[in-house]
């Protein structure tokens, strides 16, 4: 009877002890949950995401023998009623939303923006598809070929580039179509300013998925083997890295990723801070600057655009090709670029933003960057092989180069980077983040700079037959930026210690494997 | 199984083949089945299939736009658009012969962009109709007007006397105004009057064309009020001014004696004194608000003095007199010249 008691005491005792944690766990998640949804920024501007102005995506042609002179506020005035009306009509067709139309669009041309965006009412297969079908104009390069004297009524013959794609049910993408176009626009300065009074396309040439192509500057287009980091400074990741652009700490840093044997640097644009036209002018000084640091230093870049990058709405993509068209010619000049990033993990905006949109958005943007140059490589670095493989033709055959991030278990890595090979259609992957995190809360849990060392040198060995290789990331970040990673304290805690180098700028036993395995690794490239 | 296999794969293909069936436009894809969209004029295609272009039908309509709407004779250009529509809003096939009728002549031009343009030119003033027709249709009408030349235009002085008075209305005119073109300037046009003065002074008289003639009209009261002002006259019509002509500004003259009474107002301890009537030698009251100023001497021997207008040819004046004074003299000065009365004795204390 005595025993019986004391161990029903030991029971409730256990019970009580397990309850008890369980409400420690439940509150952790909740406060974890709580950090998530609430975001301390210390500036409104930290909050708000995007240019305070929009970038114009207008090139405008010359124009001679108008009857009334078209000048460079003309120009100001059009462009930006031009900017608007495709931007609305772009969200009105997205959205079923007309109601903005009457803004930009009146006469004829108002009937059929609104009977376009006009969202059938009946249900089945047939009008599923027909209700998803959008279109964006992305660049316009219009040219002026009438102009009433009296200023009132103004012709256009414009050659837009011009997105049109459909979703399904799934929001997957079943049909994109991008065209350069040759249309005739009827313009009418009201009351309320210019508005397209008519809109007819007169031609249209498709722009079919081509490889970079050899020039000059890049003769030949196999790309060698990568080897190196995915690089912010220590103290400046992220949002702070263009603004506090220091080149004294980054020549310092290249210094270190050559040391460590590596030929190449991932680095990230700021969507923002390469598109806010305040921004853009000292941004693209220093992306020059950078480039020819890296060069002088003998190594290699990937740039990768569009960071931080948090709508895909079609009304947006204009402002996004703008970006290209500023960037691009930047990246082209540059020896040093030997790839282009079109867009870090975009398949983590599928969930939110939808599959077929962001898959779209690629294939436009690829495109614009085609245009502007042939021969820059490009790539899409997905956060895991599938999304890489699995990218419709329609937008993987623009790509020259499949890279994929790898931070699944590591013992699936060999037979990822298979899978990748096997379906690359022969083109190069490349393994573009790989990292372990070093941080410890205590006793080596989650993590330490010695099992850090030992995970990374087994996932580099594992990914020996990549074609390219970079870690992530060279430094530790203590505060690591709350935008991209977050505010949960354990994953801020994991994000801050990925470095090869810990805060104190000392090599963490990572770095030691990094360089013993990169000597090796562009060893057997060259000698292949 | 295998049905169920071959269904799933009819649904996997079932989603690209519909849309490679859409028809891409001007405004993105369209659902081949869409009428509406059928009948929008413009190039066409399907993935993979060679383009077709949708022609407009017939015009339907024209919207003429004209402008500028107020032309400058001989001067300024303005252009005729017709936008030429058919019934579902396309914009006209190129070269589609458009006619315009302006002041009744007519001329044609052929559309590109589904536009056709006539340009506007004319020295003769009026107000003019316009219109634009196809063979299927025509365009409201539209109003213009050419208005006169005004920077040709040279103003004259129209003959008169030159001879202006003090507190006298004088109307300076100029001869019929015109163009190079022989358009007679519109009426309400500023037609501006110059007078310079001899002694150096300048007054701008602003005036307006009325029955096509500049005019103006002259009150003098601060010149030549003792003596004749004379000088040169000149008229100013757009950037032209006419060449210059004498004028003199005589002062004005009474016209018999100037009647001064004297009355007492008992319940307020007031002389009203009346002055009056201000006759000149042009028939006519002196003008009102005409300045007048009176002067009285009392029997103590002070002297109030009293600024005033004349009203309806009369100037009332009330003074408040000192205890057991008088007025004994007065005197007045106006544009008439002075006045100096004696008075009977009125003081405050009589009855």
């Amino acid at each position: 009877m005595k025993i019986t008691y004391r161990y029903s005491r030991l029971l409730i005792g256990m019970a009580f002890l397990f309850g008890l944690g369980f409400a420690v766990f439940l509150s952790a998640i909740g406060l974890a949950a709580a950090m998530e949804r609430s975001q301390t920024f210390r500036y409104f501007d930290e909050a708000l995401i995007g240019p305070a102005q929009n970038p114009s995506g207008i090139d405008w042609r010359e124009n001679t023998d108008l009857d009334q002179p078209f000048t460079p506020p003309h120009e100001h005035e059009v462009g930006r009623a031009l900017n608007e009306a495709w931007g609305q009509y772009s969200a009105a067709l997205a959205t079923g939303d007309a109601q903005f139309l009457p803004d930009r669009f009146s006469g004829p041309a108002l009937a059929r923006a609104k009977h376009a965006s006009q969202k059938p009412t009946e249900t089945g297969s047939e009008q599923t598809w027909f209700a998803s079908a959008s279109m964006s104009v992305l660049h316009q390069n219009p040219r002026p070929v009438f102009h009433h004297l009296d200023g009132s009524v103004l012709v256009l013959e414009d050659q837009p580039l011009v997105a049109r794609f459909v979703l399904d049910e799934a929001r997957k993408l079943t049909d994109l179509q991008l065209t350069v176009d040759a249309t005739v626009t009827v313009l009418m300065n009201e009351l309320t300013g210019w508005h397209v009074y008519a809109h007819e396309m007169r031609g249209s040439t498709p722009l079919v998925p081509t490889r970079a192509q050899a020039s000059a500057l890049r003769p030949s287009v196999s790309l060698p083997r990568l080897a190196g980091v995915n690089y912010y400074p220590a103290a400046t990741p992220w949002r702070q890295f263009w603004p506090s652009y220091d080149e004294a700490i980054i020549s310092k840093d290249l210094a270190l990723v050559r040391g460590l044997g590596g030929n190449t640097i991932r680095i990230f644009l700021g969507r923002n801070d390469f598109l806010d036209p305040a921004l853009q002018a000292t941004n693209l000084l220093r992306l020059e600057a950078i480039l020819h640091l890296a060069h002088t230093q003998g190594l290699m870049v990937v740039p990768t655009l569009f960071d931080l990058k948090g709508d895909y709405a079609q009304h947006l993509w204009a402002h996004d090709d703008a970006l290209l068209r500023a960037v691009v010619p930047i990246l082209a000049a540059s020896p040093a670029v030997v790839a282009v990033d079109l867009k870090n993990e975009p398949d983590l905006d599928y969930a939110s933003h939808g599959e077929g949109v962001v898959q779209a958005w690629l294939a436009a943007m690829a495109a614009t960057v085609r245009q502007i140059a042939p021969d820059l490589p490009l790539t899409v670095g997905f956060s895991a092989v599938d999304p890489a493989i699995n990218l419709p033709p329609l937008v993987q055959d623009w790509l020259d180069v499949i890279s994929y991030h790898d931070y699944a278990p590591i013992e699936d890595a060999v037979a990822r980077l298979a899978l990748a090979k096997a379906n690359g259609g022969g083109r190069p992957v490349m393994v573009t983040e790989i990292g372990n995190s070093s941080w410890t809360l205590s006793a080596g849990i989650p993590s330490s700079i010695e099992k850090q060392a030992q995970d990374l040198g087994s996932r580099l060995n594992a990914l020996t037959k990549a074609d390219g290789l970079l870690i992530w990331t060279l430094h530790d970040f203590p505060d690591p930026d709350s935008l991209a990673v977050g505010a949960s304290p354990w994953v801020r805690g994991l994000q801050s210690s990925f470095g090869l180098y810990d805060p104190a700028g000392l090599e963490k036993p990572a770095g030691a494997v990094t360089r013993t395995f990169f000597a090796e690794y562009l060893s057997e490239y060259e000698n292949d | 199984m295998k049905r169920f296999i071959l269904f799933a794969l009819f649904l996997g293909l079932a989603a690209p083949a519909m849309a490679q069936s859409l028809v891409a436009d001007a405004w993105g894809l369209a659902d081949p089945a869409d009428t509406v969209r059928a009948t929008w004029a413009g190039y066409r295609f399907k993935a993979s299939e060679p383009g077709i272009t949708q022609e407009p039908e017939a015009p339907k309509d024209i919207l003429l736009f004209v402008g500028a709407k107020s032309l400058i004779a001989g001067q300024d250009p303005a252009q005729a658009v017709a936008l030429v529509l058919d019934r579902f809003g396309n914009l006209a096939i190129d070269g589609t012969q458009v006619t315009f009728t302006l002041d009744q002549r007519q001329t044609i031009a052929p559309t590109a962009f589904g536009i056709a343009d006539q340009a506007i030119e004319g020295t003769r003033a009026g107000h003019y109709h316009a219109g634009a027709a196809t063979t299927y249709v025509q365009s409201n009408r539209a109003e213009y007007d050419i208005i006169p030349h005004l920077l040709s235009v040279v103003p004259t002085l129209a003959p008169d006397d030159g001879l202006a008075k003090v507190e006298a209305f004088h109307d300076f005119e100029t001869l019929p105004l015109a163009d190079q073109y022989g358009n007679l300037v519109l009426g309400g046009t500023s037609a501006s009057f110059i007078l310079k003065a001899d002694d150096g002074s300048i007054t701008l008289l602003p005036g307006q064309v009325v029955g096509a003639s500049g005019t103006t009209r002259l009150l003098a009261r601060d010149l030549g009020q003792k003596n004749a002002l004379s000088g040169q006259r000149t008229a100013l019509v757009g950037k032209s001014v006419s060449s210059p002509v004498p004028y003199v500004v005589l002062p004005i003259q009474a016209s018999g004696a100037l009647g001064i009474e004297l009355a007492k107002v008992p319940d307020l301890g007031l002389a009203r004194m009346t002055i009056g009537p201000f006759l000149t030698d042009a028939g006519h009251y002196l003008n009102d608000g005409a300045p007048i100023l009176a002067q009285t001497l009392l029997t103590n021997g002070m002297t109030l003095k009293q600024e005033a207008w004349v009203q309806d040819g009369h100037v009332v004046i009330d003074l408040l007199l000192p205890k057991d004074t008088s007025l004994v003299l007065v005197t007045v000065d106006s544009p008439l010249g002075r006045t100096e009365r004696l008075m009977s004795p009125i003081n405050r204390g009589q009855p």
